[in-house]
């Protein structure tokens, strides 16, 4: 008749560790992370980017917002029509949202 | 009347009422039980013993007539009072066992305790010294599947006997245990009357309702009482 | 209190009989969470990241489109946009995109002018002339070379040109660089064979944020065929990745394909004819309707609650501590450079929350709701079998 203390003190060692892993990633982004931005928002700033260099396959997946109304017919050498990243990153919002204007 | 624990007065159980497969498995059954006796229901299968014995045990409710319990007219007490009554009042012997196979002997012995508020180590005192009253001390920690048939059936009378009732529900025990056991069976419950238990049992074994520890014999026949005979 | 324990007591007890089968719900269960709480830890930690470190990018980007698509730019609209009060500096911008046809791969080539202070996340040195170029980590693994190397690529002209190696971008800052090659601005221009007093677009400098949606309209007005881009808008886009109706969807949709299939198994095997009889076993022992609810209630618990903190830990360390890479193939589509994530684990407490209620509960509903009919019949039945 062990077996509620056993779940209990399971639980609570799940729950320990993800606090565990709560804290250390908020002390990660205080320290290491801030130091890391700070360079990247240098780089952004002196290169004058503007877009992460996610998906490589074509234009409107590298920079999505930079892309054109028609970027879904791409140029890329033997292109696939519609790339799987197209799904996961939206069109520019003024691309979206422009009847609402 | 003043030492009758139970009485009906025209209790009727009627299953599928105004149906096409409507069954009348009790009929106006009017019966006292007097306390620290014990009382046989005997008849064939489908006589109504069982349903007379559900309705005294408070596992199910009369569809018209009176079951006074200790004073109390539950046919029409709402469902929680009726578990109350059943856990603190009656122990059942069923005659399949109805234990957890797949659970340990201690666990379906404690299963009883569990909604109330008795604390693990008392629960656990008090499941042992039961098992150890009934030999099976040694196996607690099996599952019940693991067990002979005789050491079932003790499991399933010491899980009827560990809230301590007043009053022992016994529906076809010898059913299923040969000769021996049944005999044990017997001696058992004797041992139940001497300690002034009320003890109430459905069975059409002429083994128990000829043994000479009954009290009282009524005789049922196609839901209705045919005969009270008492020694 | 007690009470409680002793029923979770059973709970487990139940769960235990029937080991293989919970332990392969758990198994799945957590997957899914798994799967589902490292879409949502990345794109969070995505989103913030791009939130944070594009309030870095130009203003304004003006563009040209001819017949729907990029134009370039001639250089003399920022004449024109100079006009404009409040805006400060303007600079036309020289790159482009480079097909790779030795790795497959693509990159995008940038070219930079004048002199550019060191930069922290630069091994190296940034081009300081003509055929000097910095490459992206990406790009210097696909074409296996370093600082001190040459990088050969196919001008315009289909000649080959060679560039040196001056610097490498870190590993750090692959999430913007990866496939980046940074040459001198005349090296572009001469590289791609831009046409005289043409640029690939404008970045505008503007003094007062709120000023950027106006002149943004002017210069609009002034030359019809600009397309201003906003920062304002750069930022937006990021922040729909992976939202609901874009790559979420698709992921909820297996996740909850998954989910239905243990529900569906779990329902099919669920209440048995054994189980009934167990919940009537119980009632006739003095268990209460109530008591039979709460023990479904804790056997439903006990493998959600497990499955979604399992799921959880393996999601964190998943994204964060190993780079996400059951995910990223998934992400990744075709492109042939893909950065590794070392994500900055931003992590949003809500959302966790909000997986929890959307797994746990729903699981306990499914086992608590199909046992209630079994829990309110009087438990004579128990005696007819």
């Amino acid at each position: 008749m062990r077996k509620h203390l056993i779940f209990i003190g399971i639980t609570g060692l799940e729950l320990a560790l993800l606090a565990v892993l709560f804290v250390l990633s908020a002390d990660m982004v205080r320290t290491k992370g801030q130091r890391q931005m700070n360079s990247k928002s240098q780089l952004v700033a002196l290169l004058g980017l503007t877009d992460l260099s996610l998906w490589t396959e074509a234009r409107y997946t590298r920079h999505p917002s930079q892309a054109d109304f028609f970027t879904a017919f791409q140029d890329f050498p033997a292109a696939i029509e519609h790339f799987p990243a197209g799904s996961i990153v939206a069109p520019l919002p003024s691309v979206v949202f422009l009847k609402k204007k | 009347m003043e030492e009758s624990l139970i009485w009906t007065e025209g209790a009727t159980k009627i299953y599928n009422p105004r149906l096409p497969d409507e069954m009348v498995a009790l009929d106006k059954a009017s019966i006292t039980i007097r306390q620290g006796q014990v009382t046989v229901l005997k008849g064939p299968s489908g006589s109504g013993k069982t349903s007379l014995l559900s309705i005294i045990g408070c596992m199910s409710r009369p569809t018209a007539g009176r079951v006074v319990v200790k004073g109390k007219d539950v046919a029409k007490l709402p469902e929680r009072f009726l578990t109350g009554i059943r856990r603190n009042t009656f122990g059942f012997i069923f005659q399949q066992f109805n234990l957890i196979r797949e659970v340990s002997v201690q666990e379906n012995v404690a299963l009883p305790f569990y909604p109330m508020k008795t604390g693990f180590t008392e629960i656990r005192e008090r499941v042992d010294r039961m098992l150890d009253q009934f030999g099976i001390l040694a196996k607690k920690n099996l599952k019940v599947k693991k067990l002979s048939g005789g050491e079932q059936q003790r499991v399933a009378i010491a899980r009827a006997l560990i809230n301590d009732p007043e009053i022992i529900i016994a529906d076809e025990p010898t059913a299923h245990l040969d000769q021996a056991l049944a005999e044990d069976l017997v001696k058992i419950l004797d041992g139940f009357r001497r300690e002034g238990r009320t003890i109430v049992i459905a069975t059409h074994d002429p083994f128990i309702f000829e043994s000479n520890f009954v009290d009282r014999t009524i005789s049922m026949r196609n839901g209705q009482i045919e005969r009270v005979s008492e020694r | 209190m007690i009470r409680h324990l002793k029923i979770l007591e059973h709970a487990l007890s139940t769960i235990v009989r029937r080991k293989y089968k919970n332990f392969a719900v758990i198994v799945v269960y957590s997957f899914t969470i798994m799967v589902l709480a490292s879409i949502l830890f990345l794109s969070h930690s995505l989103k913030t990241e791009a939130a944070n470190i594009l309030s870095q990018a130009p203003d304004l980007i003006v563009q040209r489109t001819m017949a729907g698509r990029h134009e370039l730019v001639p250089e003399n609209y920022v004449e024109v946009i100079k006009g404009n009060r409040g805006v400060g500096k303007i600079t036309p911008r020289y790159w482009g995109y480079y097909y790779d046809a030795l790795t497959g791969s693509n990159y995008t080539i940038l070219g930079v002018t004048g002199a550019l202070p060191e930069m922290e996340m630069v091994e190296g040195a940034l081009p300081s002339r003509s055929g000097e170029c910095v490459v992206g980590e990406g790009v210097a693994r696909a074409r296996r070379i370093g600082v001190g190397d040459e990088l050969i690529l196919v001008n315009s002209q289909g000649l080959g040109q060679v560039f040196e190696v001056a610097g490498k971008f870190t590993a750090a800052s692959d999430i913007l660089t990866n496939d980046l090659i940074i040459l001198g601005e005349r090296d572009v221009i001469d590289f791609f064979g831009f046409p005289q007093g043409r640029a690939t677009d404008i970045t505008v400098e503007i003094r007062n944020p709120s000023e950027v949606q106006n002149i943004a309209g002017r210069i609009k007005r002034d030359l019809p065929d600009a397309r201003p881009i906003t920062k304002q808008e750069i930022i937006r886009t990021y922040d729909a990745v992976f939202n609901w109706r874009s790559g979420m969807m698709l992921t909820i949709f297996s996740a909850a394909l998954v989910s239905f299939c243990i529900l569906a198994w779990d329902k099919a095997t669920g209440l048995s004819g054994e189980e009934k009889s167990e919940i009537g076993i119980l009632k006739a022992i003095g268990w209460d309707t109530s008591d039979i609810l709460e023990l479904k209630f804790w056997e439903g618990l006990v493998i959600s609650l497990t499955s979604f903190l399992l799921g959880l830990i393996a999601a964190f360390v998943h994204v964060f501590y190993f780079g996400a890479t059951i995910l990223a193939p998934v992400i990744k589509g075709w492109s042939v450079l893909f950065p590794s994530f070392k994500l900055i684990p931003f992590v949003n407490l809500y959302q966790v929350f909000v997986i929890g209620f959307l797994t746990v509960i729903p699981y306990i509903a499914s086992t608590v709701i199909p046992s209630w009919k079994a829990a309110i019949a009087d438990p004579e039945s128990v005696m007819r079998s």
